[in-house]
């Protein structure tokens, strides 16, 4: 029996087939995307970001790319429909 | 060979090896039953139950045969018996093939090919395919991913070489730039699964949007990638790398991901893949993000730190630079640990939390560590950096780090302990209002009170108390209490006192935090105050305030409570439109909704012992209502009907058509009864005209009505004159105004007819118009204001409502039956007396063309005198028709619509457009075929691009075809001729392809006259005045006396002005 490959058991083959082509979902995915009033928080927390430049010059080039980001990323979203409606606060 | 063996297809010199070797044999076979019973347990773990059905199944039976092959293996070996195979139904016990049906079913479902997605490279390839289906082309694949979203831009795809799938079959391929279909890819994860888009591409979409939610939190940070090579140089870039990735959530999509979303890599690790996709999207939003900021100057050099991180902000979309290997290195290492808090694996998010106010009225913030205690339980952070170590600590401490930058007042000193902190009111609806969610996007966890973000308005709340008072009604008097509410929030003054001290005034209403406008509790204060001595008030004026008549109130308006006439009033009017009440049994008709909801309202008004104002536009039938609900009460005693004299006979029409059970006297004319008293005892209804009630008042104000009905309400607008005062004498249980147009001139005229028909009730005529005139601010006019009032003293509805025009037919016909003057039955008598004192003679054309001209003066007559006479005299007055018509166009360009008015008689017509333009002062024209074309097409377009109402009057010859005026809605069709197809003609001018409104269309006729008999032969009926006419008769036929009967007037349906005032004059 050795050298000889062994011939996958049909049932094993018929897992494996399921994996590679994967299943469907019963439902799409539901709005679930909140943006955000404030898209530099994140890099805010980080403190100022070690570029041996200008601090100020450094924040605002990233601070205007962020908000441009947070925008682009809520079109994609909304056109997809996966915007949720903010209905509050935070946490509640 | 043992598996040919088992399978009972073993060939001999397998058999014979097999023999050969049975200790081995058996080995092997007993190998191969291990493997299949691991298979078989796993196979109880598949997700599908009706893959683990078949799957079961299949293995099962395998089971078997190599249960038996182990036997006859060992038996061969000489173990026999000793040897015992597993019971073959072993896949019983664990559950998989128990549920195993017949063993027909198919591995995995084959179907059509659909669209897969790969990630091959750190980029997308589309390419079609699935179990058991051949690929599509290369072509087929563009027309799938077309067929999802039209709009999809495959500009920029490129053929790659073709994939391989199960099978060994090539699949043709496509490698699409990211940025040109990521929102494509975005949208295909919320599209519901079908025949289109494979599980890998949907896959590939869902981490896609997870990348989309990420840069929308603005998730993300910038690093250095560099390619380093032998030389002193390394090539860099910004690579834009998602931030905050959640772990749990990582490895649960890594889990799903289907192997052909990584056919060219089947062993690549799923997490390693999904954190690739992640990583694609994230730098492609931002990079195209950075490319439509300001671009700043590259440096000229990137030799130094500062110069490469000025190339880094140059190149933070992305593009490609130089830079000394060593200082390209140093800034790479520098970012990365800058980044790292929130790039490398972290656990929980930090808990932030506001806790509600204590007794003393302070908000608590505190910080705690999720997963830190004792059973996974949260513990305060200044607990969890005292008992955690090295890198727990450390993560730990770099997230406080980041919280204290963007909360600097976690910080604050003298707090009792770290991560605790007392804020005060403004800090707190900071931290609900702003705060909060910026915590929230920078990967914290917050938990805060409810917070509502738009302020209620204040509203005035007038509690009343049944305080014993012997009277009723609106002289009942109530004890009160004032208050204000904000949402469900009662205040007192001193509650409204103590917070507009505050510098951010913070409340709890409906389980929700809100800030008060520091506006609006002065404007609640002041309205408090101006009221909070007032202790008791009688049920009217408990009403005036509840109508906001009486002084000034907040912005949220003034709502009672409690218990008395007033409050009970307002709840059950609180509910607008009223329930619908079906008519009296003996009601001879269908009213619509809107009228079963007007009679609901005026029974409402019976049992409150109020009067009212029936507002319902022109056309929607307030007679009709008014009759069924008079014939509801017609054993409480007589109504008194005051009624423009142009409408007098339509009232006994109308009451005759619905009502027939109605007992209706006329009370109007020279023969009309002395004895008032008798009449109303022996009728249930007694209409008379507004010039009759003003000469006969002391008779009918001797009489107890039940009720005084005065239509065309707008006639009492002034109440100093005569009209006004002379019906407020007349004595009844209840008054009801009828009106299309309750506030022509203003809030005075509603004032008027509101306090005619509830005296005293409705307060001072300046209060009540200074009261409701807020209400007609923003350009809402006065239809907001009768809106503040509907449901209670007045029901408004109009045909611009929706739901009132939905249920009206396109088109209403309506018959107006005009009474003539006394000049135009006389000129009306002298015609006829002529025609039959000097009967036509000749032949048949000549007697003919006589009568014709006899009976084309008649009609002009009854159109009005000066049609006939051709005189210079004003026109006013002197015609029923033009009488109503005037009452018809007042109305129509009150509600800003306009109006279509045919003759047949283009002179007339010519005449009365000069008499309408100066009424109206401005220009209305008549159409007739003596205009030059020019002139026609421009007073058309004039007209039709008037602003609001307008009036055009049209002979009907010429205007009756090829014109398309939808711009009208109202149609009066002012003379009558025989064929009625010519009238449906000019009706049809509006009433047409376009027209979006109701068309109410009137024909007016003069009640006795030849107007009336050309009704009957347009109504079919060949018998005329009682003459029965052969069909080859003709008029000219007629004999004298036949002739007088035919066209005579019908004195028991002549209805004569009187000598003296028209109802206008009357109303001045």
């Amino acid at each position: 029996m050795s050298g000889r490959r062994r011939k996958k058991p049909a049932a094993v083959a018929a897992a494996d087939a399921a994996k590679f082509w994967g299943s469907d979902v019963d439902e799409p995915i539901a709005p679930f995307i909140r943006p955000t009033a404030d898209p530099t928080a994140l890099l805010r927390s980080l403190g100022p970001i070690p570029l041996t430049v200008q601090d100020k010059l450094a924040a605002a080039q990233l601070h205007a790319v962020y908000e441009k980001a947070t925008m682009v990323a809520t079109a994609v979203a909304s056109a997809a429909s996966l915007v949720e409606v903010d209905e509050g606060s935070p946490g509640s | 060979m043992v598996e040919n063996e088992a399978a009972g297809e073993a060939a001999p010199g397998d058999l014979a090896a097999l023999d050969g070797d049975r200790l081995r044999w058996l080995r092997v076979a007993q190998a191969l039953l291990r493997d299949t019973e691991d298979a078989l347990e796993e196979a109880g773990e598949l997700p599908e139950p009706a893959l683990r059905a078949q799957v079961g199944a299949d293995l099962d039976a395998e089971l078997r045969l190599l249960s038996a092959a182990v036997t006859r293996a060992a038996v061969a070996a000489g173990l026999g018996t000793l040897w015992q195979a597993p019971p073959p139904s072993r896949a019983a016990a664990n559950g998989a093939a128990s549920e195993a049906g017949t063993t027909d079913v198919a591995a995995v479902p084959a179907g059509p090919p659909r669209l897969q997605g790969s990630w091959v490279d750190g980029g997308l390839v589309l390419w079609a395919g699935g179990p058991g289906a051949k690929p599509l082309s290369a072509e087929e694949v563009v027309a799938l991913a077309v067929s999802i979203d039209s709009t999809l831009d495959t500009g920029g795809w490129t053929r790659r070489k073709p994939v391989i799938v199960p099978g060994g079959e090539q699949a043709e391929a496509w490698a699409v730039p990211l940025d040109r279909i990521l929102g494509w890819l975005v949208a295909v994860a919320s599209t519901p699964p079908g025949e289109v888009v494979a599980p890998s591409l949907r896959w590939l979409g869902e981490v896609a949007a997870w990348a989309v939610e990420l840069s929308a939190l603005g998730r993300a940070v910038p690093i250095l990638r560099r390619s380093t090579g032998s030389g002193p140089t390394a090539r860099c870039r910004v690579r834009w790398t998602p931030a905050l990735v959640d772990k749990g959530r990582l490895e649960a999509a890594a889990a799903r991901r289907p192997g052909a979303a990584v056919i060219t890599a089947p062993a690549e690790d799923a997490v390693v893949t999904t954190r690739s996709v992640l990583g694609s999207v994230v730098d492609t939003l931002f990079r195209h993000a950075a490319s439509l900021a300001r671009k700043i100057p590259e440096p000229p050099a990137t030799t130094t730190a500062a110069e490469v991180g000025e190339a880094i902000l140059a190149g933070l979309a992305g593009e490609r630079f130089d830079a000394a290997e060593r200082v390209a290195g140093m800034v790479e290492h520098r970012l990365n640990r800058w980044a790292r808090p929130v790039t490398a694996d972290v656990g929980p998010p930090l808990l932030v939390r506001l806790a509600e106010p204590d007794s003393e009225g302070v908000w608590l913030l505190s910080v705690h560590v999720p997963g830190a205690g004792a059973g996974g339980g949260e513990v305060p952070v200044e607990v969890a950096m005292g008992t955690s170590r090295g890198e727990e600590r450390r993560a730990v401490e770099v997230a406080y780090g980041r919280l204290e930058r963007l909360v600097p007042l976690v910080s604050r000193p003298g707090r009792a302990r770290r991560g605790e902190v007392a804020l005060s009111d403004t800090e707190a609806w900071e931290l609900l209002s702003e705060v909060g969610p910026s915590l929230e996007a920078a990967g914290f966890s917050v938990q805060v009170p409810r917070l509502q973000r738009r302020s209620p308005s204040p509203v005035l709340r007038l509690f009343t108390k049944e305080g014993g008072s012997p009277q009723v009604g609106a002289n009942q008097l109530v004890d009160v209490r004032w208050s204000v509410l904000i949402g469900d929030l009662e205040l007192g003054a001193a509650d409204i006192a103590r917070l507009a001290a505050q510098a951010k005034p913070l409340v709890r209403t409906g389980g929700r935090w809100v800030a008060l406008e520091r506006a609006d509790l002065a404007e609640a204060a002041a309205a408090l105050a101006e009221r909070s001595k007032v202790t008791q008030m009688t049920g009217g004026a408990v009403l005036r305030e509840a109508l906001g008549l009486e002084g000034s109130g907040p912005s949220g308006g003034i709502r009672v409570d409690g218990e008395g006439w007033a409050a009970d009033l307002l709840r059950e009017a609180g509910a607008f439109p009223p329930p619908p009440v079906d008519p009296p049994e003996a009601f001879r008709g269908t009213l619509r909704s809107y009228q079963a909801e007007a009679l609901g309202w005026l029974t409402f008004l019976d049992r409150a012992g109020l009067g009212g104002c029936l507002a319902l536009d022109m056309g929607l039938g307030k007679t009709a209502t008014v009759l069924a609900r008079i014939l509801s009460t017609a054993d409480q005693g007589p109504t008194l009907a005051v009624v423009p004299q142009a409408v007098l006979t339509n009232w006994a029409a109308e009451a005759n058509r619905f009502t027939p059970r109605l007992r209706v006297a006329i009370h109007h004319g020279a023969a009309r009864s002395d004895d008032v008293v008798r009449m109303a005892a022996h009728h249930d209804l007694v209409v008379t005209t507004f010039g009759t009630a003003i000469r006969d008042i002391d008779s009918l104000a001797s009489v107890k009505w039940d009720r005084i009905v005065v239509d065309e309400a707008q006639n009492i607008k002034n109440p100093a004159s005569e009209t006004a005062k002379s019906l407020r004498r007349l004595p009844g249980r209840s008054r009801l105004a009828l009106t299309g147009t309750p506030v022509e001139n203003g809030l005075g005229d509603l004032w008027a007819i509101l306090d005619f028909t509830n005296p005293g009730l409705v307060g001072a005529r300046d209060a009540f118009v200074a009261g409701l005139s807020g209400k007609t601010l923003g350009g809402q006019g006065a239809e907001a204001a009768l809106r503040a009032l509907n449901g209670l003293l007045v029901f408004r509805r109009t045909k611009s409502e929706p739901e009132i025009g939905a249920e009206l037919p396109d088109k209403i016909d309506e018959l107006e039956r005009c009474a003539m003057t006394a000049e135009q039955v006389g000129l009306y008598q002298a015609v006829l007396d002529k025609l039959v004192a000097d009967p036509p003679t000749g032949d048949t054309k000549v007697r003919n063309g006589r009568v014709l001209a006899a009976i084309t003066a008649l009609k002009q007559i009854c159109d009005h005198p000066a049609a006939y006479t051709h005189d210079d005299r004003p026109l006013a007055g002197r015609s029923g028709k033009l009488s109503r018509l005037e009452q018809v166009a007042d109305a129509v360009r009150a509600a800003g619509e306009k109006l279509l008015i045919f003759t047949h008689f283009a002179s007339w017509g010519e005449r009365l457009a000069d008499h309408l333009s100066d009424r109206y002062d401005e220009p209305v024209g008549c159409y007739h075929g003596g205009l030059a074309r020019g002139a026609r097409d421009k007073m058309i377009a004039d007209w039709k691009a008037r602003q609001g109402g307008g009036i055009l009057v049209l002979s009907l010859k010429a205007g009756g075809t090829g014109l398309n005026l939808t711009e009208a809605s109202h149609v009066v069709l002012y003379d009558r001729w025989w064929n009625p197809a010519v009238e449906d003609q000019a009706r049809d001018r509006a009433w047409r392809i376009g027209q979006e409104r109701t068309v109410v269309s009137r024909r007016f006729v003069c009640p006795g006259t030849i107007d009336e008999r050309v009704e009957e032969v347009v109504a079919g009926k060949r018998r005329i005045a009682d003459l029965v006419l052969p069909a080859s008769s003709s008029l000219g036929d007629l004999s004298a006396e036949q002739l007088r009967v035919a066209l005579g007037l019908r004195p028991d349906q002549l209805v004569a002005a009187e000598d003296g005032s028209t109802d206008e004059e009357a109303a001045a």
